[in-house]
């Protein structure tokens, strides 16, 4: 996966195992030279967790496996840029003048999602397997019984938020950081209290598929994802305000993003495997939508509200549109693009994946099997008013 | 239950037959289901999308106007629990979720025939119109049926053990799972737990004396609660313990206020 995170005074672009970052300078970059590190030597010495009882992590090692970016993050301050690597390891940078590693650590599941709480004091990682877990920025933390969400002891470092019996797709807070909102797989957004996160307040319910991305704006969590359209839920009670059209008749929402616009919220959407960005204005209800066009299926983008400018990333490289119409592509060196176009998406299909249509085959064969009985009955009937 | 119950398809065709024909309270041989399914995989289960498009007339009937369901059982298995819960508060919805489709169908079933045994009877009370099952995952999806405080009474009766290291994310009391049971529950709401395996009572006490918005009952607390005596053997997996000699380890948890949010 190519990702892209845009902070005032960076661009950085996560491919392959490579993490480039790029100085921007006004509407462009400061030069085309730019910083690369690559995570494999982090991720092939960095010692391994010893687990309880999955005995085969305890051998495995990285070596040699192919690293694959999973998710990245900038903190609000634009200090910290956190990411997530295929080998489950977390990495944090500080972005001052120069750039370096703060920590790398393990983490028990495959990360699908980090952020930074407002706070600046931790970072927040969601994974696969449905849990949602505070680890510390400057250094480790444990919770008191290092006990996991599951119950189960653990000697992974961090401290359990929440967990579920779903994927968990994207992270977000509200401006102070006093609520944390999820969401999964399982067509569910939940709002809980932060940190106290076993207080939960409200469900936003409503997805009629999964949910991929989410984005808060004043008493507003706005969502979107399998069901190709954009839901607005009220903060407090998590009820539905409103949704907007399909945007597309198949392809998901991959990517959401609120900006404020003459005090008015605007909400930018990309889709799946499309090189269209949306922007509808959201006033007690959808505006008309309008669009920006990109040269290839958008991997990620950035709207900056300060410069008017809409970043997008993909195959052919890194874009920028302004507000009023112009557009460039930026001079980016050639590894950069190298590392683009051979980042691999990872294999999963978040549409649910029912194989046994377990209820109709019981009813057809319970009907089967009544019917059967009936039959029989009649027959028996029969002969028995033929001996008569 | 036994692991490896076979999937008993093969029914009894004499008995089925006077099932059919007198709407007779099903058997459970009819129904008998491998013991487990796995909670974490994708099961074709409907279920609302909020709890407000749920149409619980389907199930209740008109006795569903003007009530909300307020106990649940989670994973009820044959339901023994909901019958005896059902003439003792006729006026409270509840409903058994069972994660298994068979044994779902089949407390459906006994219920259905149950409710026309009460009415030929002429039962005055609520005559089985209170209770229903729902095939469902409560691992998943208690927050696409019930509303925030809506319940105020959830069984886990003899829940499976999932007694590898492996498989306690199985387990249907976890801390995890608690903070959802404690958004479906009302403040003072209480949660009932029962089981024959010392380890998982120990376990499920652990955690739930543990979280912040749960405290247990106290002994006394216990036996004044009417409720407490259906725990050993109204279900069938309590008859079944009380048959092996087995031990029982009741727990009765109460739903904590959310605490005060510091500014
Ligand atoms: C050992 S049985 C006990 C049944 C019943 N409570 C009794 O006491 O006889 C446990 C039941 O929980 C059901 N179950 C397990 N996980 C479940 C889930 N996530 N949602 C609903 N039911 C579940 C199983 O299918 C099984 O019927």
């Amino acid at each position: 996966m190519a990702l892209l995170n845009v902070s005032d005074s960076w661009i950085i672009i996560s491919a392959t195992s490579k993490l480039f970052f790029l100085q921007r300078k006004g509407k462009d970059l400061e030069t085309t030279s730019h910083k690369i590190i690559d995570v494999t030597e982090v991720s092939t010495s960095l010692p391994f967790v010893r687990t309880t009882y999955e005995l085969e992590e305890n051998v495995r090692t990285n070596q040699g496996e192919k690293i694959e970016m999973c998710c990245s993050a900038i903190s609000r301050d634009g200090q910290l840029f956190a990411v997530a690597i295929s080998s489950k390891i977390c990495l944090i940078y500080s972005l001052s003048s120069s750039i370096e590693m703060k920590r790398a650590f393990r983490v028990p599941k495959a990360p699908s999602v980090i952020t930074f709480d407002p706070q600046g004091e931790h970072l927040i990682v969601g994974d696969r397997a449905g849990n949602v877990t505070m680890y510390g920025v400057s250094e480790a933390i444990f919770s008191d019984d290092k006990l996991d969400i599951n119950g189960e002891k653990t000697n992974f470092e961090g401290i359990p938020l929440t967990g579920g019996i779903t994927m968990m797709l994207d992270v977000a807070f509200d401006e102070i950081g006093r609520r944390m909102i999820t969401a999964d797989r399982d067509e569910k957004i939940r709002i809980s209290r932060y940190p106290d996160s076993f207080v939960i307040e409200a469900y936003a319910l409503g997805h009629e598929e999964y949910v991929k991305t989410l984005a808060i704006y004043k008493n507003y969590v706005i969502s979107g994802g399998g069901d190709c359209r954009v839901h607005i839920h009220d903060f407090d009670t998590g009820k539905t305000v409103a949704v907007s059209e399909r945007l597309h008749d198949k392809k998901p929402i991959s990517q959401l993003q609120v900006v404020e616009n003459n005090g008015k919220l605007n909400v930018w959407s990309s889709l799946e495997d499309d090189s269209t960005l949306t922007s509808i204005a959201f006033d007690q209800i959808f505006q008309q939508a309008e669009q920006v066009k990109f040269d290839a299926p958008l991997m990620g983008f950035y709207v900056d509200e300060k410069t008017r400018q809409i970043y997008g990333l993909n195959t052919n490289g890194l874009s920028v549109h302004s507000f009023d119409g112009e557009s460039h592509q930026l001079a980016i060196d050639s590894n950069v693009l190298e590392a683009i176009r051979l980042a691999k998406n990872p294999d999963i299909n978040y549409f649910k994946n029912v194989t046994h249509q377990n209820v109709d085959e019981y009813k057809k064969r319970k009907a089967a099997k009544f019917a059967e009985v009936e039959a029989k009955k009649g027959k028996r009937q029969q002969s028995l008013a033929s001996q008569n | 239950m036994k692991e490896n119950e076979t999937n008993n398809q093969a029914m009894d065709e004499e008995k089925l037959e006077a099932a059919v024909m007198t709407k007779k309270l099903p058997q459970k041989k009819f129904y008998r289901q491998r013991a487990h399914s796995n909670p974490h995989s994708d099961h074709d289960i409907e279920y609302p999308l909020t709890p407000d498009r749920m149409d619980w007339t389907t199930l209740y009937g008109d006795y569903a106007n003007g009530r909300t369901v307020e106990f649940a059982d989670v994973g009820c298995g044959y339901g023994g629990l909901l019958m005896q819960l059902s003439p003792r508060f006729p006026e409270t919805l509840m409903i058994g979720l069972e994660l298994r489709v068979k044994v779902s169908d089949f407390v459906t079933e006994k219920i259905e025939a149950l409710r026309q045994k009460a009415t030929t009877s002429g039962d005055t009370g609520a005559g089985f119109k209170n209770v229903a099952c729902l095939r469902s995952n409560a691992m998943k999806y208690m927050p696409n049926y019930f509303g925030k405080g809506q319940l105020t009474k959830i069984f886990f009766l003899y829940p499976d053990p999932h007694f590898k290291n492996r498989k306690h994310k199985w387990r249907i009391v976890t801390p995890g799972m608690l903070a959802e049971y404690a958004y479906v529950l009302r403040p003072g709401g209480l949660i009932y737990t029962m089981t024959d395996v010392q380890d998982l009572h120990e376990w499920m006490v652990a955690h739930l004396s543990s979280h912040p918005l749960f405290e247990r009952l106290t002994k006394e607390e216990e036996d004044a609660d009417p409720v407490v005596p259906l725990l050993f053997e109204s279900t069938e997996e309590g008859q079944k313990v009380t048959r092996n000699h087995g031990s029982k380890f009741p727990a009765v948890f109460r739903r904590k206020e959310n605490p005060v949010e510091k500014n």
